[in-house]
């Protein structure tokens, strides 16, 4: 977000971007170099909970800042894939690398925000809406909880974007459907990640809340170059957001076609990286 | 009133002052703590570390070695291994309530080889505030004050956890030693309310003021703040009202804790037909 200000070129692909350093934290000779580039890359992945097999041999590149919906039938293991993409489930075949590392050494994670289904709403204790929104920072702030000047003024501004400022101090049970997915989206973005990950962020959201949502979502990926990973039970996901629709069906990930993103960034600029809309399986 | 200041004939006897000192410290940590026990929807395990601690006292007495170490043992003991015991194979629930039970059974078993009266028994499931020396009220408000210091300085990694276990994960948290500290401090909150409010009666401190309190707050920090306020408020109203009616402390110290419950929901209800529109 704000670490590349002078990068402002808003159709340069992040995925071209010389980010300097960041290539560094590659795993010598584990990873090939393309990898690095990748924001999330499965590779082969099975997962099973005891017997039942829900992803099986699933592979996907997404870039940095490129952003793909996942779609699929209820119960298809869309958020399965999620959960194993951020090291909350182990999969019993195949890697999973987040920037590069695999997942299960990765520790720069304020470079990934994260926004669960549903979190929240059945809250037994009440929590604020600036509550929720901290405790993304959870682990960056000082011994006593204080928050720095600098951490501050990114609280406020990512309430802002998500047009949440106006209820920071309600408590989140109180808010609309579309309200809580905001404030959740607003925790997953105060550490300024470039790689958003959303699990049905339209569900339990009105027409109305799903248009102010779908222009944060614009928002984010035009001008901040975050890269996205969203599900949607919408078959052709937020229709024109996304550079790549892919599908879940019974554990198998399945290409369904490019987005009609409208300014697509071309991905793919540097060299030995699949075709844009190629195999994001491996079925 | 018979007497000048009722207030103050109660501070004149050394036994109240020290009761006070060990249960508005225990009044006051119990609920912080429970705040992030009761988001946890783990409102029993304060109750169950509780039975733990009994069998510690069971063996601190057949052993003669200092009541508070024999139940801190076993009771830390228990909060440590707990979450390891839990993903042994025995479905989560199962394994609590052995180890919980068989700590009560092993308890009375234990009292009573070493000849301890039932009374004394009675005095740790039940609370006996009025029987503590100096030393032992400060031993009590001090692990009330590292409770309360702990949850201090974890505070937001705690919020994050007991709201949103995986997202925190993802935001960096090392979720299962941030439970397993969470654990351990309950553990210290059963401890110290031994005495002070009893093992059968200190976990519901941990959960009646937070329910209190989180009727009329609209944030965690309130309700924490606010269930610590009830916590410490009900201690010093119930201990005065067994005072003057000859009543058993750590009994009068939660119906009055559940009594600020009632008055709450009440008044939640009466602002809520105030203003339609709010919560
Ligand atoms: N914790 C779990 N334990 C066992 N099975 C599960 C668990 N979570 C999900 N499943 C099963 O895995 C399959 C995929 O679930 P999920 O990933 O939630 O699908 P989706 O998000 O696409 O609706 C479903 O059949 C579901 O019943
Ligand atoms: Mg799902």
């Amino acid at each position: 977000m704000r670490r590349r200000p002078s990068q402002q070129e808003t159709d340069l692909p992040a995925a071209a971007d010389p980010t300097g350093g960041e290539a560094d934290e590659t795993p010598p000779a584990t990873a090939p170099a393309a990898a690095s580039t990748a924001a999330l890359a499965f590779d082969h992945v099975t997962f099973a909970y005891q017997r039942q097999a829900v992803l099986c041999d699933v592979t996907l590149r997404v870039a940095c800042g490129e952003t793909v919906a996942v779609v699929g039938a209820n119960g298809s293991g869309k958020t399965t894939l999620i959960k194993v993409a951020l090291g909350l489930l182990q999969p019993a075949r195949g890697t999973v690398r987040l920037f590069g590392t695999a997942v299960t050494r990765f520790a720069d994670w304020p470079r990934v925000g994260y926004v669960p289904q549903r979190a929240g709403p059945d809250a037994a204790v009440p929590v604020s809406v600036q509550e929720v929104v901290h405790s993304g920072l959870a682990r960056q702030v000082g011994p006593l909880g204080r928050l720095s000047r600098a951490q501050r003024d990114t609280v406020d501004h990512v309430m802002e974007v998500m047009g949440v400022a106006g209820l920071r101090r309600q408590s989140v049970r109180t808010l609309s459907g579309g309200q809580q997915q905001r404030a959740l989206i607003a925790r997953a973005l105060v550490t300024e990640p470039d790689l958003l990950v959303l699990d049905e962020p339209t569900s339990a959201v009105d027409a109305e809340a799903r248009h102010t949502l779908r222009e944060s979502l614009e928002h984010l990926r035009h001008h901040e170059q975050v890269a996205m990973v969203y599900i949607s039970h919408d078959p052709h996901g937020f229709a024109g957001l996304a550079d790549r629709v892919v599908e879940m069906q019974a554990g198998h990930l399945r290409d369904a076609g490019a987005g009609d993103g409208d300014t697509a960034p071309a991905h793919n600029a540097a060299p030995g990286h699949e075709p844009r809309g190629g195999p994001a399986h491996a079925g | 009133m018979p007497a000048e200041t009722p207030g103050l004939e109660l501070l004149a006897h050394g036994f109240m002052r020290h009761a006070l000192i060990a249960c508005v410290a225990i009044g006051l940590a119990a609920p912080a703590v429970g705040t992030f026990v009761v988001q946890r929807r783990q409102s029993l395990i304060g109750d169950g570390l509780g039975h733990v601690a009994f069998a510690g006292v069971g063996l601190a007495v057949l052993v003669d070695v200092p009541v508070l170490a024999g139940a801190a043992i076993l009771a830390v003991g228990a909060a440590l291994l707990l979450p390891t015991l839990q993903r042994s194979g025995l479905t989560g629930d199962l394994a609590l309530a052995i180890v919980f039970y068989g700590g009560i059974a092993l308890g009375y078993v234990l009292l009573h080889r070493s000849g301890a009266s039932v009374t004394s028994a009675l005095g740790v499931l039940f609370g006996s505030p009025l029987t503590l020396s100096l030393g032992d009220a400060l031993a009590i408000a001090g692990l009330a004050a590292a409770a309360v210091a702990i949850v201090a300085v974890a505070y937001r990694r705690l919020v994050a956890v007991t709201f949103d276990e995986q997202a925190a994960r993802v935001a960096g948290v090392a979720t299962q030693r941030l439970v397993r500290l969470l654990t351990v401090v309950v553990a210290l909150v059963v401890i110290g309310g031994m005495y002070a409010i009893g093992i059968l009666l200190v976990a519901g401190m941990m959960v009646v003021p937070v329910a209190a309190a989180s009727q009329l707050t609209h944030s965690y920090r309130a309700t924490l703040l606010g269930a610590a306020a009830v916590g410490g408020g009900s201690a010093l109203l119930g201990l005065t009202a067994a005072y003057y009616a000859d009543e058993t402390p750590g009994a009068a110290i939660v119906l009055t804790a559940i009594a600020c419950y009632v008055a709450a929901v009440g008044l939640r209800a009466l602002r809520s037909r105030r203003q339609p529109g709010a919560a």
